[in-house]
């Protein structure tokens, strides 16, 4: 009967030690991006730091939303707990059975390494809320670095890993919001400011200038940074990218009247998502094109808002696309910005589709190789604000913590810390 | 013998002519009713045809065309009511109801070269018109479609001759597009030929923020001063900042009956807002012009809530000879609540002994009672029991129980104060600390509520810090309470000092975490964001299970400088 007890006695130990392992020897936190998690824009961030701080990560593709994992450490718990992130501290068993799990379904893990340096073009002084990366990249806590005009031309953009645009317009008409706001403050502040950046840096005006900044930026991805772009930055730096022998700017912004043949004269050899673009030439016409599929400011061209559904891609064999896709759920409502969506006719032949409209003549999210580099453009504004009117009041994240659009974004911002280099579909 | 047959007939047509209208509008009445009883009860396909019935019948077929687009609508037939609409064109093209509907049916389906050549149709029906230009912008605005607006409204000013007459368009236009100067004068424009619009300007302007508030100020209160203008401006002052700059845009409009009904409304909405003094003031605006019992105690009354006795006892005195005894209790009422509040309680009494008897028992007991506070207010307990004794009013549940609270019976109090249907804050905060405690008696606690009665809030929050030191079992409470009161009389540091000892002292006690986010915020307030920061953190961290978490997230959010101030 001692010997029974004794027995006994340690198998209660054994179980006891086994009911508490993962709480007091866990060896991981899993990051869970399903919707378990309770802030999924923060966990991009609490990685992000990670890397900067020279913790290893990795990323669970297709893994419960695409999940997160990292090393156990109080700080990386502290950060989670301070923003609110859930985890699970998990031990190297329960790590193995998960990663037997990930390699037999269609699932992958990319191991992140470095945090990317990360370069926004925005205005000097401009607000973060005003661009959805900045404002996802602030409530994140993903640091990034401001630059303009005088930056790019002077060479800087070899400095960063991943260059992010929003609704710049590099045709240099100023969205043609000359027509509805020319005598706003704000737009005469804007048309003021492109202006003295051009004399400064020795262009004759703004569309000369941008063209000359969409051609450094071309140049950067040639060499192998990564770009991602939304809104009127996607179609406006194909088009200036396309026009550098052709002046496609109406007489309100450089004082000359568009080439008559523009269409034709335009070098889509050069572009990186679009070919065949046939140019809106009435200055007074708010669209720059028939890139975007929604003209949200064309009276009777203006479609409505659907929504728009993720694809997905094979984790072992696509990991880029796959990384860029990864979301908790695959439906997202649409929403406009001054390009919303980018018409099927007008995408070159071997763009990555990544998210689509069911029947819809438009593409909402795409991708591509270019040189040694990468771009990625999302169409629209503001994931959480559809219709952004201008003067809205700015979105606060903290509202919208497991955002699905902004995953989009938060998603491009870490893949470029993967180790995995990019493979062919 | 003739003329009789000719005469009869001539009667029968007279009669026949005569009585054709009202057949007719007999016909056309019981049509429409038909056909909205039948909209009534759910049945529009059946409404449908007896309101074209109607239309076919009646000189004014706005109630039919109405109806008939609420019913097709419903049905989903665009085209139905589009044939209908244009067949009544033929007959009426002037018709401004028809044409709306019309241009509203296009708009809506998304025509919009239909909807162009409908606008332009009737602006060629009626020349030099404003309605095709003001109703087809009005449709385009709301469709979110500014640009084309805009192109409208540019077409009307150059076939009008100016843009006075769709000013109210223009600037409902030039705020959706943030041009909030052109806005602002449109909005003056309007006023001049619809000032039922005012509510309309508000909420358009009410969207400016920053300094384009200032301007649209300038513009709103520029010369002529008209009352629809001011009444804009004070609109907007209400929704950005606050009642009194309200009443300042609105008081200086010369006074006539229009401006005094405008000045009444504005001190009933201020007195709803609890912007007692502005409520005070708007009256006291009105009772240089037009001047009665009822607005002077009105007036005194407001005074008297927003903590000015000496201006409700001013109010309330010049009524004292005034000759309409209807408000004559009312007025002495207000009269010993404001001798209260000034701490005269001797003046009280003696006023009570004069004019008791002229009250009746409840006002009488209201006064017993006002004067009973108002020896609290002196801090002369036993003289407040006195004063109910000798009124009747000693076995009064409420009064007896804050008596019992103030002379430091807490187990009597405690009892009295949980039998109440009272939310005041200062009840709320007495059963606070009287549940949180087991004692029944403290002097200490006792002396702080009544330096609180006495509005002598800095020997309140001392009195709460001395009683934590006795009162082991409320203590945390308690010194939160003396932290908050010292942050209200802008003692931040002693604040500050409690909230650090309440933290080390009592780090498992609820206001722990309180004490903590209390404290961040006033590190914020004065721009110390990294201390701030440390606070929310300590919270967030050591009181993960805190209701106030998510709360403490959201500041440490703000102190970060992540989401938008």
């Amino acid at each position: 009967m001692a010997g029974y007890n004794s027995v006994r006695r340690v198998l209660a130990a054994v179980i006891a030690c086994a009911a508490f392992a993962p709480v007091v020897g866990a060896q991981h936190l899993l990051v869970p991006m399903d919707d378990r998690q309770t802030n999924h824009l923060k966990a991009y961030g609490l990685i992000f730091n990670a890397l900067r701080d020279g913790h290893k990560s990795e990323w669970f593709l297709n893994y419960r939303g695409g999940s997160f994992l990292l090393p156990d450490i109080a700080e990386m718990r502290r950060r989670a707990a301070l923003d609110g992130i859930s985890f699970e501290a998990l031990d190297n068993g329960r790590v193995t059975a998960l990663r037997a799990e990930i390699a037999a379904n269609n699932m992958d893990a990319v191991a992140l390494e470095r945090a990317p340096k990360i370069a926004i073009y925005t205005p000097p002084k401009a607000p973060p809320w005003d661009d959805a990366v900045t404002l996802a990249l602030q409530y994140a806590g993903i640091e990034y670095t401001a630059i303009w005009d005088d930056e790019v031309i002077a060479g800087d953009l070899t400095k960063y890993d991943w260059l992010h645009l929003h609704h710049e317009d590099f045709t240099g008409q100023l969205n043609k919001l000359y027509l509805g706001f020319r005598d706003a403050p704000w737009f005469i502040e804007q048309r003021d400011r492109g202006l003295d950046a051009a004399r400064r840096l020795g262009y004759a005006n703004i569309p000369a200038l941008k063209k000359a900044v969409a051609e450094k930026m071309r140049q950067y991805i040639e060499q192998g940074g990564f770009l991602f772009a939304m809104c009127g930055a996607t179609e406006t730096l194909g088009l200036a990218i396309a026009a550098h022998q052709t002046d496609i700017a109406g007489s309100f912004a450089d004082g000359t009247p568009l080439d008559d043949n523009a269409d034709q004269r335009l070098d889509w050899n050069r572009a990186f998502a679009f070919q065949n673009v046939h140019l809106e030439q009435n200055a007074f016409v708010n669209s720059m094109s028939d890139i975007d599929g929604h003209q949200v400011n064309v009276a009777g061209r203006r479609q409505p808002l659907g929504q728009f559904s993720l694809f997905s891609f094979s984790a072992k064999f696509d990991p880029v696309a796959s990384m860029l896709v990864q979301n908790h759920r695959q439906v997202i409502p649409d929403f406009y910005g001054v390009t919303t969506s980018f018409t099927r006719q007008t995408l070159k032949p071997g763009v990555v589709v990544l998210a689509s409209e069911e029947g819809a003549p438009w593409v909402k999210y795409i991708h591509g190789d270019y040189g040694k580099g990468s771009w990625t453009f999302l169409g629209g504004h503001d994931p959480e604000d559809p219709q952004h009117n201008i003067g809205a009041a700015p979105t606060d994240l903290s509202l919208h913590p497991g955002s699905l659009g902004y995953r989009l974004i938060l998603n491009n911002v870490l893949f470029p810390a993967a180790k995995k280099k990019p493979l062919k579909t | 013998m003739a003329s009789a047959p000719r005469i009869g007939v001539f009667l029968l047509v007279v009669g026949v002519v005569a009585a054709s209208p009202v057949r007719a509008q007999g016909v056309e009445s019981a049509a429409l009713s038909r056909a909205l009883d039948l909209e009534g009860e759910g049945k529009c396909r059946d409404a449908i045809p007896f309101f074209r019935a109607a239309l076919g019948t009646t000189s004014d077929p706005a109630g039919a065309l109405y109806g008939l687009e609420r019913c097709v609508s419903e049905a989903g037939s665009p085209d139905t009511l589009l044939t209908i609409i244009d067949s009544v064109l033929v007959r009426r093209p002037r018709d401004p109801v028809a044409r709306t509907i019309q241009l509203r049916t296009l708009v809506n389906a998304h025509r919009d070269a239909a909807g162009r050549l409908a606008f332009e149709q009737w602006v060629t029906a009626v020349p030099g018109d404003a309605a095709p230009f003001r109703e087809y912008a009005r449709l385009l605005l709301d469709a979110g479609l500014t640009r084309t607006a805009d192109t409208v409204l540019t077409f009307a000013t150059q076939r009008l001759g100016s843009g006075r007459q769709v000013a109210a368009e223009l600037a409902e236009l030039k705020g959706a597009l943030g041009m909030w100067e052109a806005s602002a004068t449109n909005w003056r424009q309007a006023m001049t030929y619809a000032p039922y619009l005012e509510a309309s300007a508000v909420f358009v302007l009410g969207a400016a923020a920053g300094v384009a508030r200032d301007t649209i100020r300038g513009v709103l209160a520029a010369d002529p001063t008209d009352l629809p203008v001011r009444r804009i401006l004070a609109g907007l002052e209400m929704r950005w900042s606050s009642a009194r700059e309200a009443w300042n845009a609105l008081k200086v409009v010369a006074p006539d009956d229009s401006v005094l009904d405008a000045w009444l409304e504005f001190a009933a909405d201020a007195e709803e807002r609890e912007s007692w003094l502005v409520a005070r003031d708007a009256y006291a605006g009105v009772l240089r012009h037009r001047r009665t019992a009822a607005l002077l105690v009105r007036a005194a009354t407001a005074a008297l809530q927003g903590n000015e006795p000496a201006s409700a006892l001013a109010w309330s005195d010049s009524l004292a000879t005034w000759r309409d005894t209807s408000q004559a209790a009312t007025i002495t009422l207000v009269r010993l609540r404001a001798l209260g509040q000034l701490g005269r309680a001797a003046a009280a009494d003696s006023l009570l002994e004069q004019r008791g008897s002229t009250l009746d028992p409840v006002t009488r007991g209201d006064a017993v009672r006002a004067v009973a506070w108002a020896w609290v207010r002196t801090g002369d307990v036993p003289r407040a029991r006195a004063t109910l004794a000798r009124g009747g009013e000693e076995s009064d549940e409420r009064t007896t129980a804050w008596m019992a609270l103030f002379e430091g019976d807490l187990k009597t109090a405690r009892t009295g104060l949980r039998r109440l249907d009272e939310f005041s804050s200062e009840a709320v905060l007495a059963l606070s600390v009287l549940s949180r405690t087991r004692g029944e008696r403290s002097t200490g606690i006792g002396d702080a509520f009544l330096a609180l009665a006495r509005s002598d809030t800095v020997a309140a929050a001392a009195g709460f810090e001395m009683a934590a030191k006795d009162v082991a079992d409320a203590s945390p409470l308690l010194l939160a309470i003396s932290a908050r009161l010292f942050r209200a009389t802008r003692d931040s540091a002693r604040a500050e000092t409690i909230w650090d000892g309440l933290i080390a002292a009592h780090p498992a006690s609820p206001e722990a975490a309180e004490a903590d986010l209390e404290w961040a915020k006033v590190l914020r307030q004065h721009g110390n964001g990294s201390a701030a920061i440390a606070r929310l953190e300590h919270l967030i961290l050591t009181y993960p299970q805190s209701a106030l978490v998510p709360q403490a997230r959201r500041e440490l959010e703000l102190a970060k400088g992540t989401i938008p101030p």
